[in-house]
C-alpha cells in the first residue's frame, strides 16, 4: 500500500502557492502529479484561480471574431449557417423567451422551444427551434430587440415577412408564419441544413462550370418568382444564397432588404444597406431600381463564383461602390482559364453597366442557363443555346499566365492591344530594390524567382535584421508573404504596389512572443529610398552649423529639440541686409510618439534667438513674455505653452517680430533684443467676455497668430490668425459648435509708426496667410471664407492702402490653403493649397501661380504630400518650394518646371527639412533640419558648391 | 504659420497633470481597436473603421480641455469613458460620407447627446472588455511557454476535454489542469490591472 507522503496529500496552502507561482522546482513537480489523481484538487484549484465569472467572460471574450482583424479577403457579413456569437445581441433576444419545461432548450417563443442559434444578422437574430406539435425544426427569425420599438423598423420587418411569403418557390425560402404583434415580431421558416454559397466559396475558392450553372440557374428562377410578384430582393449576394445539404437546391435567403418595385424609400440608416460588393451600379448610386438590379447582382456572384474572388475589390466601401461605377472587372479568363467563353459571355452581360443592356428578366436568364447546363451535361447530345454560340469571342493567343512572365518583352508592345489593366490585374510589377517606411526601416528586396521575392528589413525588436518572403498571388493581384525575427517573431504580410509607393498590411503570428504595444494588425507603407528626381547640380552646405536651441553645448553640437511633425514648431526668418538670421524654436521639448500622441519633456520654454549668419554666434535671445505676462499664463491652467506661430525681420532696421499661438505681436531690436513695441487690439480684446479677467495686461494683437508680413517700406505690418473668441472658446471648455463664419477679427493691418490697428479686414473665416506685394499696394491673405451660399478656400487680394477687396482666387482644395507669397515682379501670387484624398488616404498640396487681379491661374502643380512654396527668389524667376520636408525644388516662376531641387537625403543631417529663408540676395539658402531629437540649421550656398569646410 | 492641416498633430493632447496622461494612453491603446470593432459590426468596411476610430479619437482628445477646466470631481478615466461613448455612438449613427477632417466636424461627434441606446452601450462595454482581455492575454503569453498558454487556449476557449488536450500535447492531465488555472489567474490579475491602473 502506498503511504501518502506529505507532499502528496490535498493542502489549500500549496494550491494558492502554485497559482502565484511560488513553488520551487520540486515542490511543482510534486504537484502536478498530485494533480494527475486528485479530482478535488483539480476542483479546488480551478475555483482558487478565479471566480466562475471570470473563466466564463475569459471564454466569451477571447473567442476570436470576424472583425479582430482583416486578412486579404473581406469576410462577408452573412451569417446564415454560421455561429458567431455577437452575445449582446442574441443575449438580448435570448432573455425575451419564454420559459421552458425542457432542461436542453434556450426558452420558447410562441409555440416553439428554441434550441439554439444560428446566426444574427442586422435586423435579427436566427434561432433554431422545435415546433412540437408537428416534430419538425424550424427557423426562426427574431427582430433585434432594439429595433423593435422603432416603428419604422418593425414596418419594414413586416415587409420582409409579406414579401418573402409571397413567393412560393422552390428557390426561395418558405415563410411557414409570421408573427407581428408581440414584444419581438417574429418569422418562421423552414430550417435548412446546409452552408451558404459564400462559405463555399471560402473553403473551395472557384466552382466547377456545371455548379456555376446549376447554382446560377436556380437563383435566376427564386429571382423569376419573386420578380413576378413584384418585387426586387436588392441584396443578391453569395452570403444569402443557401446550399441545401445532400440535396442540390439553392435557396435564395434573407429578402431583409426587399423592396416592392413600387417603393421608392431609399435606406438612409448610417450603415450601408446589403453587401456593397454585389451592389449595381444603381444601387451604388442610391437610384432607383428595377428587377435588372438583382440580375447585376446575379452575374456578380456567378463571377465570384466562376473566378473565386468578388468582381469588385478596394479598401473602402467608397472605393468599392466607385469601382462598381465606373470601373470594368478582370476579365474571368485570365483569373481562372477553366471557364468557357460563353459562360463569360453570359456574366458580363448580366454584368452591363447599363440595365438597358443586360438580360430583360430573370426567367430569360434561368432558361438561358438551364440550357447551358443540360449541354454541359451532355455535350454531344444537346447543342448551346443559339443566342449564346453567335457571341463566342474569338482570341489570337491563348495565354496561359505562366507564360506571361516569359514574353514581358512582348507585353510591352502588347498592352496597345489587350489593354493595359489585364496586364496589371496578372502580371506580378518589380518590387526589388531599397524601400523605407515606418515599423520596418529600410528595406531591401531582391528577386528571387519571377513572382517570389525576399529580403531584409532593419526596425526590428531585437535590432538585427529581420527576414521577408513574397510571393505574388495571381488570384488576389498582390504579394502575399512572411516576416520572421529570429525563432521568436514572425507573421504574415500583404502587399501591393501602388504607383511608386508599396502598401498593405502585416500581423504578427500568434506564435510569436508579442511586445504588447505591436498592433495585431497594421498598415505598411513603403516609400522607395533615395527618390528619383531629376539629376541636376546640387548646391553644396556651407557646413556653417548654427545650433538653435536654449543653451549651447561648449563642444558647439547641435542642442536637443523635441521630435518636430513637418510644419510644425521651427519658423527661420533672414534679415534684409543678410546678416543676421531669427529663429524660434516653437515646441522644444515635445516628443511625438510612434502612437500618434505627443508629450511635453521637461520644462518647456520657448525660444526665438538671433544669430549672426557669417559666423554662427548667437547675438540675443528674445525675451518673448514680460515677467508680468509670465506670471498670469502660469496661473492660466489652460495654457500649457506658447509657441511661436510666425516670425519676420522688418525690411530696414535692425528689427525682428513674433507672433505666438496666444495672439500677441511683438517687435524687438535685432540685436539689442530690447522690446520695441507690443501691438494691442484693446478695443477688441476687452470686448470678449470669455477672455478670462486676469488676462487684462495682456497686449494682444488677435486670439492666436498663424501669419504675419511686413510692407516693403516698413511701415504696415499684417497679421492674421483667429479672433479672440475663437481663442478664448476652449478656457472654459464648452465645445461650442460654431461654424466659422466670414467676418472681422481674423486680418489685421497695423501702422508701425504709431502702433495702431489701421484695418481690420473682414475676408476670411480663417486665415493663414498673409503677404504684401512688392510695390506694397496690395496685400493678399490665405484660408477660408463661410457665408451664407458662399463657402470656400483660396486667396483674397487688397488693396493695402483703402483695405478694398480687389479680388478672390478660389481653389478646389478641400483642406484649406495655407500660404501665399508675392513674386517681386508684383503680378502673380503663390499659394499652396491641400487636398486630402480619403480614399487613398493621402494629402496633395497644389501650388498654384496665379495672376493677382484676375485670378487667372499661370500654372499649378501637383506636389504629394505637402508642400511649403515660401518665396521667391529675389530676380523673381524662380519659386522656392518646400516639398514633404524631403527636398527644396527651384520652380521655373513662368512654366512650372523644376529647374533644380536639393535633397535632404544628400545634406549630412539627412533631414526631414521643416523651415527655410533665403538671404536677400538668394545667394544662401538657410535650412532648418529636425530629426529624432535634434535639430540645426544649416547654411547652403546656392552659388559656389564649394568644399565642406570643416 | 506653417499651419497644415489636421495630421496626426491634432491628437496633441493639452494634459496637464502627468497621471492623467498615462490615462489617456492607455485610453487610446483600448478603444481605438474597440471602436475599430464595433465599426467593423456596424458593417464597415476595414478603411473606413479605422478611420472612424481615428475621428473619435480625435473628438475625445480635443474634449480633454473641458474635463480638465470643470470636471474634477469626476474620475478622469470615467469622464473619459462616458464622452467616448457619446462620440462612439454619434459616430456610428452618422452615415458615412467624404468629409475633410476639420475641428468642427470633429466636434459634432462630441455635441449631441445620443438617445439612450442600449444595445449600443452593451455593444461598447463589450468591446471594452474583450479589449482588456485581448490585451491581457498579450502580457500573459508573452511570459509563458508556447504549449501552456495552448492549454488554457484549447480547454477554456476553445472547450475541448482536458483529457484530449492532455493526449494531444502530450503532457500529463495534471499539468493540463495546472496549466489553466495558472493562467487564468494571471490573466485575471492582468485584467484587473488594466482596469484599474490610473486614477
Amino acid at each position: 500500500m502506498k503511504l501518502n507522503l506529505p507532499t502528496s496529500a490535498c493542502d489549500r496552502d500549496r494550491l494558492e502557492s502554485f497559482l502565484s507561482g511560488q513553488l520551487s522546482v520540486v515542490q511543482e513537480r510534486d504537484f502536478l502529479a498530485h494533480l494527475d489523481t486528485c479530482e478535488h484538487c483539480r476542483r479546488a484549484l480551478q475555483q482558487l484561480a478565479a471566480e466562475p465569472e471570470a473563466w466564463i467572460e475569459a471564454e466569451q471574450l477571447l473567442k476570436s471574431s470576424p472583425f479582430d482583424s482583416h486578412g486579404a479577403e473581406d469576410d462577408s457579413d452573412g451569417t446564415t449557417g454560421s455561429s458567431t456569437r455577437q452575445p449582446p445581441q442574441i443575449q438580448a433576444v435570448l432573455d425575451t423567451l419564454g420559459p421552458t419545461d425542457d432542461p436542453q432548450m434556450l426558452g420558447r417563443v410562441g409555440g416553439y422551444e428554441v434550441a439554439g442559434v444560428v446566426g444574427a444578422g442586422g435586423m435579427g437574430v436566427v434561432l433554431r427551434a422545435i415546433d412540437r406539435s408537428l416534430d419538425r425544426t424550424v427557423a426562426i427569425k427574431v427582430m433585434a430587440p432594439h429595433l423593435a420599438t422603432r416603428g419604422a423598423a418593425r414596418k419594414r420587418f413586416a415587409r420582409e415577412a409579406k414579401a418573402a411569403a409571397a413567393v412560393l418557390h422552390p428557390n426561395v425560402i418558405a415563410i411557414h408564419s409570421v408573427s407581428n404583434d408581440e414584444a419581438l415580431p417574429y418569422l418562421v421558416m423552414p430550417y435548412v441544413r446546409g452552408t451558404s454559397l459564400q462559405k463555399r466559396l471560402a473553403g473551395e475558392g472557384p466552382l466547377s462550370v456545371q455548379e456555376i450553372l446549376r447554382i446560377g440557374s436556380q437563383i435566376a428562377a427564386g429571382l423569376a418568382a419573386a420578380h413576378a410578384q413584384g418585387l426586387v430582393h436588392r441584396d443578391i449576394s453569395p452570403a444569402n444564397i443557401l446550399l441545401e445539404d445532400g440535396v442540390e437546391r439553392v435557396t435564395i435567403t434573407d429578402f431583409g432588404l426587399a423592396r416592392a418595385v413600387d417603393d421608392a424609400a431609399i435606406t438612409t440608416s448610417g450603415v450601408l444597406a446589403g453587401t456593397p460588393q454585389y451592389m449595381s451600379p444603381e444601387q451604388a448610386r442610391g437610384e432607383a431600381v428595377d428587377g435588372r438590379s438583382d440580375l447585376f447582382s446575379l452575374g456578380s456572384v456567378l463571377y465570384a463564383i466562376a473566378a473565386g474572388r468578388p468582381p469588385f475589390r478596394a479598401e473602402t466601401t467608397h472605393g468599392v461602390l466607385r469601382r462598381i461605377t465606373d470601373d470594368e472587372p478582370a476579365p474571368i479568363r485570365e483569373i481562372n482559364p477553366d471557364i468557357p467563353a460563353w459562360l463569360c459571355t453570359i456574366i458580363v452581360r448580366l454584368m452591363s453597366k447599363r440595365p438597358d443592356s443586360r438580360y430583360q428578366s430573370a426567367a430569360e436568364v434561368a432558361e438561358l442557363l438551364e440550357q447551358c447546363l443540360a449541354h454541359v451535361q451532355q455535350p454531344a447530345a444537346v447543342p448551346l443555346p443559339a443566342a449564346v454560340v453567335a457571341t463566342k469571342s474569338r482570341r489570337p493567343w491563348n495565354l496561359s499566365l505562366q507564360r506571361i512572365g516569359a514574353i514581358a518583352m512582348f507585353a510591352v508592345f502588347a498592352i496597345g492591344v489587350l489593354g493595359l489593366a489585364l496586364w496589371q490585374a496578372s502580371e506580378p510589377p518589380d518590387i526589388a530594390g531599397k524601400w523605407t517606411g515606418p515599423e520596418w526601416g529600410d528595406v531591401t528586396l531582391h528577386q528571387k524567382a519571377p513572382g517570389e521575392y525576399e529580403g531584409t528589413y532593419t526596425d526590428t525588436f531585437k535590432k538585427m535584421p529581420g527576414s521577408i518572403q513574397l510571393k505574388w498571388s495571381r488570384l488576389e493581384g498582390r504579394y502575399k508573404g512572411t516576416w520572421r525575427e529570429g525563432e521568436q517573431r514572425s507573421g504574415k504580410l500583404v502587399v501591393r504596389l501602388v504607383e511608386d509607393q508599396i502598401r498593405g498590411a502585416w500581423t504578427t503570428d500568434k506564435e510569436s512572443l508579442i511586445d504588447p504595444g505591436t498592433p495585431e494588425l497594421a498598415d505598411l507603407l513603403w516609400k522607395r529610398s533615395g527618390a528619383k528626381g531629376p539629376e541636376l547640380p546640387a548646391a553644396q552646405p556651407l557646413g556653417i552649423k548654427i545650433d538653435a536651441g536654449p543653451q549651447k553645448s561648449a563642444t558647439g553640437k547641435p542642442m536637443r529639440f523635441g521630435h518636430f511633425t513637418t510644419g510644425h514648431g521651427i519658423k527661420i526668418a533672414c534679415s534684409a541686409d543678410g546678416k543676421l538670421i531669427a529663429i524660434a524654436n516653437g515646441n522644444p521639448t515635445r516628443i511625438l510618439q510612434t502612437n500618434g500622441t505627443s508629450r511635453v519633456k521637461g520644462d518647456w520654454k520657448p525660444t526665438a534667438e538671433v544669430f549672426e549668419i557669417e559666423t554662427g554666434k548667437l547675438v540675443v535671445a528674445l525675451k518673448l513674455t514680460t515677467d508680468e505676462e509670465q506670471a498670469v499664463l502660469a496661473a492660466t491652467e489652460r495654457i500649457s505653452h506658447i509657441e511661436v506661430a510666425a516670425l519676420a525681420f522688418a525690411p530696414a532696421g535692425d528689427a525682428v517680430t513674433v507672433g505666438t499661438n496666444i495672439g500677441q505681436v511683438k517687435l524687438f531690436h535685432a540685436r539689442t533684443g530690447e522690446l520695441l513695441r507690443t501691438l494691442d487690439d484693446e478695443q477688441a480684446r476687452l470686448a470678449d467676455k470669455d477672455t478670462p479677467d486676469n488676462w487684462k495686461p495682456l497686449k494682444r494683437a488677435l486670439g492666436s497668430v498663424s501669419g504675419l508680413a511686413f510692407s516693403p517700406d516698413g511701415s504696415l505690418l499684417a497679421t492674421c490668425g483667429t479672433t479672440f473668441r475663437e481663442f478664448s472658446n476652449t478656457f472654459d471648455g464648452i465645445e461650442r459648435l460654431t461654424r466659422e463664419v466670414t467676418g472681422p477679427g481674423r486680418l489685421k493691418v497695423w501702422d508701425l509708426k504709431t502702433g495702431a490697428l489701421k484695418d481690420d479686414l473682414a475676408g476670411h473665416s480663417h486665415a493663414t496667410g498673409v503677404a504684401f506685394s512688392a510695390d506694397g499696394n496690395l496685400l493678399a491673405s490665405a484660408g477660408r471664407w463661410s457665408s451664407e451660399g458662399d463657402n470656400g478656400t483660396g486667396v483674397i487680394i487688397w488693396n493695402s492702402q483703402t483695405g478694398a477687396k480687389i479680388s478672390m482666387i478660389a481653389t478646389e482644395a478641400n483642406a484649406g490653403t495655407h500660404t501665399v507669397a508675392f513674386s517681386p515682379t508684383n503680378k502673380l501670387v503663390v499659394f499652396g493649397s491641400q487636398r486630402y484624398d480619403k480614399e487613398n488616404d493621402t494629402y496633395t498640396t497644389a501650388v498654384s501661380v496665379t495672376y493677382a487681379f484676375s485670378g487667372i491661374t499661370e500654372w499649378q502643380r501637383q506636389f504629394p504630400g505637402w508642400a511649403y512654396p515660401k518665396a521667391f527668389s529675389p530676380d523673381g524667376k524662380s519659386l522656392l518650394v518646400l516639398s514633404s520636408g524631403q527636398s527644396i525644388q527651384f520652380v521655373d516662376t513662368q512654366t512650372g518646371t523644376t529647374k533644380r531641387e536639393i535633397k535632404a537625403a544628400n545634406s549630412p543631417e539627412g533631414g526631414p527639412w521643416v523651415d527655410f529663408a533665403l538671404t536677400a540676395e538668394g545667394r544662401r539658402l538657410a535650412i532648418a533640419a529636425v530629426s529624432e531629437e535634434e535639430g540645426s540649421i544649416v547654411l547652403w550656398d546656392l552659388e559656389n558648391p564649394s568644399s565642406v569646410p570643416k | 504659420m506653417t499651419e497644415f492641416p489636421e495630421t496626426r498633430d491634432s491628437l496633441l493632447v493639452q494634459v496637464r497633470s502627468p497621471a492623467n496622461r498615462e490615462a489617456w494612453d492607455q485610453f487610446v491603446l483600448i478603444y481605438r481597436p474597440v471602436v475599430y470593432r464595433l465599426a467593423r459590426r456596424r458593417g464597415l468596411q476595414d478603411a473606413d473603421a479605422q478611420d472612424l476610430a481615428q475621428q473619435v479619437l480625435m473628438a475625445v482628445a480635443s474634449a480633454i480641455g473641458s474635463y480638465e477646466k470643470s470636471d474634477a470631481s469626476v474620475r478622469f478615466r470615467h469622464w473619459l469613458r462616458r464622452v467616448a461613448r457619446n462620440a462612439i455612438v454619434n459616430a456610428l449613427s452618422r452615415q458615412p460620407r467624404d468629409r475633410a477632417t476639420g475641428g468642427s466636424t470633429v466636434q459634432e461627434l462630441l455635441l449631441e447627446e445620443p438617445s439612450d441606446d442600449h444595445e449600443s452601450d452593451a455593444q461598447i462595454e463589450w468591446e471594452y472588455r474583450r479589449e482588456l482581455y485581448l490585451r491581457a492575454a498579450r502580457i500573459v503569453r508573452g511570459d509563458i511557454e508556447a504549449d501552456t498558454w495552448r492549454a488554457f487556449e484549447l480547454t477554456v476557449i476553445e472547450g475541448h476535454s482536458i483529457d484530449d488536450v492532455a493526449v494531444l500535447l502530450k503532457r500529463p492531465v495534471g499539468t493540463i489542469y495546472a496549466a489553466r488555472s495558472r493562467i487564468m489567474r494571471r490573466l485575471r490579475e492582468a485584467v484587473r490591472g488594466l482596469e484599474q491602473s490610473k486614477p
